[in-house]
């Protein structure tokens, strides 16, 4: 129980979700990648509009815990995070409505290299 | 999963409504259950990412028709009863004592 | 029996925080305290105005704003700026080149120790599920009109990573206090879903 007391602290403490892992990092800057192609009943945060898609690691985040094991109770399995861009033409085809890109944080598991 | 929470390109939901006068909780109901949520996440009763898959579980209509912390609710007690910390006949019972006082809330 | 005849239906929000709230006090899982507290520090403390004072630093302090780019997390604990939902911050530099806005398509998540707690419309399924197909028709809404020069990049908080953007200082300024300057710097622009007042305005 976190008592009243605690409170001013806690919030500004936080809870970071950055851990050490003894891997490497798979990925890293400017390499193409393609996030996997998969439709999990289960917890995920790759969202259904990047999935089977094509982006560029722009930055490593360190490894984070893993919220699609974290989520069902099975530990926190931290994996290594990255920062992909996707070019809005790769996402919504001819349908995008100008230059631009989305940019996801996403977990080593979500994805392949490419190329 | 593929819920009505993953929502991003879905199309159809037309212009982005805005009130730039409204206050940051629009009832106390509201900020309790902010506070409660972090409380018992701060207690470890559950995770975030427990809460999150709790609110992608509604039902697609119930979660459009609701707000924020309506879905931040529906979460708590999904969670707290799914982990036995609560059951739901002491829920019931509590939720149909507090009804009788009514307005001592 | 209260002989007042005042019922609420079971579905009702209110009461059905106050059973979760009082059954959780009693089994010792809430100090009942710590729920004013928390919602004090929301009320008062965290808010729009102190991701405005960081802007107008780094429009003021030109190594201070490189470090923020560099490291957004431990630029702002120089400003004591830190915490639950801003663990890991990346400030994102909107230039004449490229226009950054953020969302959580996923759920609405927020940098809550620069912003504090988002609108609405930040939390409605309109904007989470258009900002990231048509930014341009959806600032366009905002009132915002993005030359097709410049790059639109939408950032979706989908991890912990939490993102505030860094607006262009306005024209006509150059001798404006950083005090000044926090005037200018408004809740929108640090989304991306707006751009700073105009001096000639405040």
């Amino acid at each position: 129980m976190l008592p009243k007391e605690m409170v001013a602290t806690a919030i500004a403490t936080g809870a970071s979700t950055l851990r050490e892992v003894d891997t490497k990092p798979c990925f890293k800057p400017g390499d193409e990648v393609r996030t996997v192609n998969d439709s999990p009943a289960t917890h995920t945060r790759l969202p259904r509009y990047a999935a089977g898609k094509n982006g560029t690691i722009v930055a490593c985040e360190g490894a984070h815990v893993f919220p699609d094991k974290h989520g069902h109770g099975r530990g926190e399995c931290p994996e290594h995070l990255y920062r992909v861009r996707f070019d809005s033409a790769a996402l919504w085809g001819s349908s995008n409505d100008g230059p631009g890109a989305v940019y996801l944080s996403l977990w080593e598991s979500y994805l392949q290299a490419e190329e | 999963m593929h819920s009505i929470a993953d929502m991003g390109g879905m199309q159809g939901f037309g212009p982005v409504v805005r009130n730039d006068d409204e206050p940051l909780f629009k009832a106390e109901w509201e900020e309790t259950t902010f506070a409660v949520n972090l409380l018992l996440l701060a207690a470890g009763c559950f995770n975030i990412d427990e809460s999150r898959h709790s609110m992608e579980r509604m039902a697609p209509l119930e979660y459009l028709k609701t707000s924020y912390f309506e879905h931040w609710l529906h979460s708590l007690e999904d969670l707290l009863i799914a982990k036995g910390i609560v059951t739901r006949e002491e829920y019931d019972a509590r939720l149909a004592q507090l009804a009788v006082k009514g307005s001592d809330l | 029996m209260s002989h007042q005849d005042h019922t609420v239906p079971p579905s009702d929000p209110a009461l059905r925080i106050k059973a979760i709230e009082t059954l959780m006090v009693e089994k010792g899982k809430i100090d009942p305290g710590a729920v004013a507290e928390i919602v004090d520090i929301f009320q008062n403390k965290l808010g729009p105005r102190v991701g405005a004072k960081v802007v107008a630093r780094a429009w003021t302090d030109p190594d201070f704003k490189q470090r923020l780019l560099a490291d957004g997390t431990e630029a702002l604990k120089e400003l004591n700026v830190s915490g639950l939902q801003g663990e890991a911050m990346v400030v994102l530099e909107t230039t004449p080149e490229v226009h950054n806005v953020i969302v959580c398509t996923l759920c609405s998540c927020y940098p809550w120790t620069v912003l504090g707690l988002p609108p609405t419309w930040y939390k409605s399924a309109p904007y989470r599920s258009r900002i990231v197909i048509e930014p341009r028709a959806v600032l366009a809404e905002f009132g915002l009109k993005i030359s097709s020069d410049c790059e639109v990049r939408v950032y979706d908080s989908n991890a912990e990573i939490r993102y505030m953007v860094l607006p262009m200082r306005p024209d006509a300024t150059e001798d404006w206090s950083e005090e000044r300057l926090v005037e200018l710097v408004t809740r929108d622009s640090m989304i991306g879903t707006g751009i700073p007042l105009s001096p000639h305005r405040s």
